[in-house]
């Protein structure tokens, strides 16, 4: 049997035979026939069915796929992208609350976690079933058979390769001639190689050139700038009728589109009379309420000056003052007024929550950022703006108040608390930028500051010297 | 030889312990190949070309639509406060669960081992895609400015924002998407032998051109079949999860908000539920008029189509159970909103649309029981038209009655769809059966290597039990 | 041993009674530990509680496996199943377990007729005044009525249970074919009256004990459970009785893979209905609809959660998956074995944190756990007793069923 043939010389002119095709008509015959041909002892021979026939890969001893695995981590790897990119684009890339569930949550992933994985496997299974049976091959030496167009019909074909160790033309001839086929023939390579039609190519070169056209546009525009506006697809969604803030309008009488708050409405999260200390500084809201308007309301304290420069002084803002006082200049006199009604405020004396080492450090960092900049890193009123301010001898500036004062040392903490909240003199109200919780914890840094600076050296211990000695 | 007689047989009957045979009519395999492929080869009937006529202008005419609501908005609908989800989603889930019957034969019927599937599973299949196809135009146009679709997928953008993965609507995008593909691979598969057999036999240039470059060059190699078909295994058991996650998902749309009527744990396998049924009776409605028109009833038996029926009463009486258990827990578990959205239902404004629900998915199908219907061709018919009705209420009646009417009364209304509704609704079964059409003249519409699979061999031995 | 009267197939008729006496004296012996779990509970803290419920518990496990059964039969013969025939006489006998089993839950409803709130707050009229919800729901949630839906579900499981065992055995004699297409008729409306029992039945003996809590899901959970746990015990019984070299020939490797996949989907199946009713509570985060998961988050009770869900889903789906654990009987058993165990669990978790002490939830506690195996053991003892009883001198194997030469040719593909 192991004879071997000469192999012809590889020329254009002279096709090569690959192999020898035995045509069978039932699936039976099929598969006694393959039994014996691999009993044989070939390997390199297939046959060709027109549908999946039972019992043929044990016949012809076809060794189990490892396709089940490709699923396996294809779906794997979908089921771990979909977590990875759930987790990255919605906690951390993009992180935002809906519905009150958390950022990241495992009940939430579990929908697109299954559809990915199943999505991959599924890739997997079908790819990987093409990439193993080495498909898609359109060209196939069978397909000029006449005979073999039956293999996806009714007819069952055995088709063996000439690359075959066992192969010889003659042997194997007889041999398939042995197993009783209706007929067995030759397939041979062809002489020249197909050409493809110069139609199909011209086709595909303008395909191609199609296809090419909308990245080169992106890729123009994105690098070029241009004079036109941008082009509105959608007027009417661009350009809504509808009031927006900053506008005017003739539709209310002060002309203004935003609207005011509505009297004796309070915006969200803001309703502070639950905890009065915290937020106003104050143990209770005194009586007076006028009081209250003028030393918390930083608007009215202006707008109630503005008037009082004027000659016909505002006859509310009058009432607020006490009867027996009315010094000549208004305005130094309402100032007088306004601190000695400031003083007389029942200010917290202690702080309205418990003092931490975190609340130190934040207070310690959030006086650094807002504060330092004008009173200095040790309150001494020398910060770096002051400084400059100085330097530019600027007639107009007002040196930021030292906190090491008698008079500072005094103040109540809830006092302390207001004067960031609202400002004082031309220090600017911190109120708006800085939330209440970090206010109390400046001013717990402050207090701080103030007692390292009236500390008596020689009670400090050596170590807690040389500690401070080491950092900087 | 085939040792099928010629003489027909009732195949509806079968005797315990004999199996009756799928394939009728003295086949072997080259008739099968024959039957199947006549459809693809002959010359065309005229009947194809005015069907194929009336479904394109009624797909041109969606196609008009959708661009009048692209340039005008979604103000072209009746979607009005408080019913913002009108036709276009029940239109939607109506036509994703249609789309569920082609999956389940080809995927659970075949890890069921149930061999009478191979007469429909392709044209089942070719069904779902289309009408996956069908479902996924009313959310893509619902969203109002369609060229920012693509926002609906995890691809970076110009805002550097991301998609929301806590809502059930991504879940959607994503479990429909994925439907979508994997059945057009299991379908496109499926059809690789199918293709490479009118291959084989096309005799002009342009047919083997295009069925040559599809068929990927398949050669009917055993060791080929032998991954194809662990493929096809592999694809079947993940599609079977994949068919009950799709409408699960849907169903996760209504029922993760907490509105009275669509809250409810239920959804999920009573939805899958309706989608098989739905999907069940829109084979038939198309398979009955096919099978006759195309010549295949030997391969499409009337045991096939009394074998659905089957599938019919069991997943419409499924759907009926939960009807029943929602009314029950909706009185049993106290809830003043819930119990009043479900006599709402009943005896409400749309009480019309849940009586026209019920009597035709849940009454309807019970006329299966008598064997004389489930096994007379043109009264199946009827009764799956029916249940194809019927399963378009029921998404409306979920939709519609409890948005229309909800927590505040103040804010309650009755929805009404203007004629772009009505009109894309007939213009999306145009585009269905356009599509349809199609695939029944140029693509196998039977899986063949899969019938001659299941047909008795040659020596009388049939491959599977 | 005798063969069948069949001259032509000469199958040899085996019975359970071949087995001997050992089984069931094993079952009669397991019984005792019932009394025992009763004193265990009489002596420890809350102990009539702990036992009340474990005792709830142990039946409807035992229940859930029977039901299983019975729908295994009935769907079986619905679709005209050819593989299974070798295994479904032992389905119809696991089914008959709804016959001891109506005896055992009879003083459960005695129990609730007298107005005994240990178990069900609504059977007190004291608890009922004091709640609103509880008078709404007075129509349903009574004695009386509780009773009669009792007659009325175990009356037709029995019914079913016999019919199919009954009819089948008759088979065994005649060998009528008539009897095939006569079971496949009735199994559909069988199937339709089985749905509704078994929802309602879980409604009324499980749900209620809660009774402000509501899901409409929950009749089709305690429903994959009990297929969870049917396939369990169908695994462990083909393969104990292969060892005993019953039914060692008919039921092949290939039979158990089937019942191995069965298995497997079903506790997928399982997983995506305990999911569902967990993701659609846990999104729209309604406190009436979280208590349930809120009770079974504290007291010990998120332990026994995460069991489930990584012992109950998580390591079966990814172990069990492959085809070697299903075609091995030493994995496939150990398999069914530990889902059995989930099985119970699952049950456990669905109706022990129900017990309260005070207003709290009782925490688990091996107190706890010891008075539920041991009464789980003892009522598994009764009922296999009764399995026993009923399978005595009858063919395990439906011998002259039309489809059985199929049935024992059956290949996988």
């Amino acid at each position: 049997m192991a004879t071997t043939i000469e192999q012809p010389v590889k020329t254009k002119a002279e096709p090569e035979l690959l192999g020898l095709l035995a045509e069978f008509d039932d699936p039976n015959a099929l598969i006694e026939a393959s039994k014996k041909v691999r009993d044989a002892g070939y390997r390199k021979w297939d046959t060709h069915t027109p549908f999946p026939l039972h019992g043929i890969d044990e016949a012809m001893g076809i060794k189990w796929t490892i396709l089940p695995w490709i699923v396996a981590a294809c779906g794997l790897t979908g089921g771990t992208i979909a977590i990875g990119m759930q987790y990255w684009m919605n906690a951390v890339n993009y992180p935002f609350l809906i519905s009150g569930k958390p950022l990241f949550s495992i009940p939430a992933c579990i929908p697109i976690t299954f559809e990915l994985s199943v999505l991959l496997a599924a890739f997997g299974a079908f790819f990987g079933m093409l990439v193993l049976n080495q498909l898609p091959k359109l060209y196939n030496p069978l397909f000029k058979s006449e005979a073999f167009r039956r293999a996806t019909n009714d007819r069952f074909f055995i088709s063996m390769d000439a690359k075959d160790a066992k192969f010889s033309e003659i042997d194997s001839g007889e041999f398939l001639h042995s197993l009783n086929p209706i007929g067995v023939e030759e397939f041979w390579s062809d002489v020249e190689s197909p050409k493809l039609p110069r139609n199909l190519k011209l086709a595909l070169a303008l395909v191609g050139v199609l296809l090419l056209m909308p990245p080169a546009l992106v890729a123009y525009k994105r690098s070029t700038t241009t004079n036109s506006p941008r082009i509105h697809i959608v007027p009417d969604m661009d350009f809504q009728p509808k009031l927006k803030a900053q506008n005017t309008t003739n539709l209310f009488p002060d002309g203004r589109e935003v609207r005011p708050n509505i009297k004796g409405t309070i915006p969200r999260g803001q309703f502070k009379d639950d905890n009065i200390p915290f937020y106003y500084g104050l143990k209770y809201l005194p009586e007076d309420q006028d009081v209250v308007v003028i030393a918390l309301q930083d608007e009215k304290k202006t707008d109630a000056k503005k008037t009082e420069e004027k000659p016909p002084a505002d006859p509310k803002a009058d009432a607020a003052k006490t009867p027996a006082e009315k010094p000549a200049d208004p305005a130094v006199d309402a100032a007088a007024a306004e601190a000695s009604k400031l003083e007389k405020l029942p200010w917290v004396t202690e702080f309205p929550m418990p003092v931490t080492e975190k609340m130190m450090a934040r207070g310690k960092e959030r006086y650094r950022i807002y504060c330092s900049a004008c009173h200095g890193l040790g309150g001494e009123g020398d910060g770096l703006v002051s400084l400059r301010a100085m330097d530019l001898q600027q007639g107009t500036w007002v040196k930021p108040a030292s906190y090491h004062t008698d008079n500072v040392r005094k103040l109540p903490v809830g006092r302390l608390y207001h004067t960031i909240t609202h400002g004082v003199r031309k220090m600017p109200a911190y109120g708006a930028q800085v939330p209440p919780e970090d206010r109390w914890a400046i001013v717990l840094y402050l207090r701080a500051l103030q007692k390292s600076h009236e500390i008596d050296a020689t009670t400090i211990p050596e170590a807690e010297k040389r500690k401070l000695r080491d950092t900087k | 030889m085939a040792s099928v007689t010629a003489k027909p047989i009732d195949t509806t009957i079968e005797v315990p312990g004999k199996r009756t045979p799928l394939v009728t009519g003295a086949h072997d395999y080259g008739t099968v190949t024959d039957a199947v492929c006549r459809l693809a080869e002959c010359k065309t009937p005229t009947a194809w070309y005015v069907a194929l006529g009336i479904s394109a202008s009624l797909m041109g005419m969606l196609f008009g639509l959708i661009g009048y609501l692209i340039i005008t908005g979604v103000g072209v609908w009746g979607n009005r406060s408080p019913v913002f989800w009108g036709w276009p989603i029940v239109n939607f889930v109506f036509w994703v669960g249609i789309g569920h019957a082609g999956t389940l034969i080809s995927a659970i019927l075949f890890l069921f081992r149930q061999n009478w599937r191979t007469g429909i599973n392709r044209a089942a299949e070719a069904m779902t895609i289309f009408a996956v196809i069908c479902a996924g135009v009313f959310p893509g146009i619902h969203i109002g400015r369609v060229w920012l679709a693509y926002w609906l997928f995890p691809i970076p953008n110009q805002m550097a924002m991301w998609p929301n993965f806590r809502s059930p609507l991504l879940w959607d995008v994503f479990a429909v998407s994925t439907y979508a593909t994997v059945s057009l691979l299991f379908w496109y598969m499926g059809m690789i032998p199918d293709l490479a057999t009118l291959r084989d036999r096309a005799t002009g240039k342009i047919q083997q051109f295009a069925y040559g470059l599809f068929s990927l060059g398949w050669n009917g190699s055993s060791r080929h079949w032998h991954r194809y078909e662990r493929a096809y295994l592999l694809l079947a058991a993940l599609a079977a999860p994949l068919v009950l996650s799709v409408h699960t998902i849907v169903s996760f749309d209504f029922a993760v908000s907490q509105l009275p009527g669509w809250h409810t744990t239920i959804f999920p396998p009573y939805f899958v539920a309706g989608a098989v049924f739905s999907g069940f009776a829109m084979v038939l409605t198309l398979m009955i008029p096919a099978r006759t028109i195309c010549g295949i009833q030997d391969l499409l038996t009337d045991r096939h189509l009394e074998n659905m029926t089957k599938v019919i009463i069991a997943t419409g009486t499924m759907v009926g159970y939960a009807y029943a258990m929602e009314f029950f827990i909706a009185w049993y578990g106290g809830n003043r909103y819930e119990t009043f959205a479900f006599i709402n239902r009943a005896f409400g404004p749309y009480a019309w649309a849940y009586w026209i629900m019920v009597s035709c998915n849940v009454i309807s199908p019970q006329l299966f029981w008598i064997k004389k219907i489930r096994t007379t061709p043109w009264m199946i018919f009827v009764v799956c038209v029916f249940v194809n009705i019927g399963m378009w209420f029921e998404r409306f009646v979920i939709t519609v009655t409890s948005l229309s009417r909800d927590f505040l009364p103040s804010s309650w209304g009755y929805f009404k769809p203007t004629i772009v509704d009505v009109l894309m609704l007939i213009g999306s079964f145009g585009l269905f059966m356009t599509l349809f059409l199609l695939f029944c003249k140029f693509l196998p519409m039977v899986a063949m290597a899969e019938v001659k699979s299941v047909m008795p061999r040659p020596g009388g031995k049939s491959d599977h039990h | 041993m005798h063969t069948s009267p069949d001259t032509k197939n000469k199958i040899q008729v085996h019975t359970l009674a071949e087995l001997g006496p050992l089984p069931m004296k094993v079952a009669l012996g397991c019984s005792i530990l019932l009394p025992v779990a009763f004193v265990l509970g009489w002596f420890s803290e809350n102990g009539m509680e702990k036992f009340a419920f474990s005792y709830l518990q142990s039946t409807f496990f035992f229940l859930s496996i029977s039901l299983g059964a019975l729908f295994f039969v009935m769907i079986q013969q619905l679709t005209r199943a050819g593989w299974s025939v070798v295994l479904r006489r032992i389905s119809e006998f696991i089914a008959m377990g709804v016959i001891p089993l109506a005896v055992l839950v009879l003083p459960i409803v005695l129990l609730t007729l007298a107005g005994n709130d240990i178990l069900y707050s609504w059977a007190s009229a004291k608890n009922v005044a004091a709640d609103q919800l509880l008078q709404a729901k007075a129509p349903y949630l009574n004695s009386g009525f509780f009773a009669l839906r009792y007659l009325i579900y175990f009356g037709s499981w029995i019914f079913l249970a016999r019919f199919f065992l009954y009819k089948s055995v008759a088979q065994d004699e005649n060998g009528d074919p008539e009897l095939t297409l006569l079971m496949e008729r009735r199994s559909g409306p069988g199937l339709l009256l089985f749905a509704f029992t078994v929802s309602f039945a879980a409604i009324d003996f499980i749900m209620s004990l809660d009774p402000h809590w509501f899901s409409t899901i929950f009749g089709i959970y305690y429903f994959a459970a009990g297929l969870v746990g049917f396939f369990s015990m169908l695994a462990i019984t083909l393969i104990y009785l292969r060892s005993k070299g019953l039914l060692h020939d008919p039921v092949t490797i290939e039979h158990l893979h089937d019942v191995g996949k069965l298995l497997f989907a079903f506790n997928c199946f399982w997983a995506y209905i305990a999911i569902s009713q967990y993701l659609l509570i846990w999104y729209a985060n309604i406190p009436e609809e979280t208590i349930f998961f809120l009770h079974r988050q504290s007291h010990g009770w998120g332990t026994v959660s995460l069991i489930l869900v990584i012992g109950h889903f998580a390591i079966p789906f990814v172990f069990f998956m492959s085809r070697w654990m299903k075609r091995n009987p030493k994995a496939l058993f150990f398999w069914a074995v530990y889902l059995l165990v989930m099985n119970w669990i699952d049950i456990f978790w669905l109706v022990l944190p129900n017990a309260k002490t005070g207003s709290e939830t009782m925490s688990v506690s091996m107190g706890m756990i010891l008075v539920d195996v041991c009464c789980t053991i003892g009522v598994g003892g009764i009922y296999v007793a009764g399995l026993l009883k009923f399978a005595d001198h009858k063919s395990i194997m439906p011998v002259r069923d039309p489809r059985l030469e199929e049935s024992l040719e059956f290949h996988n593909i």
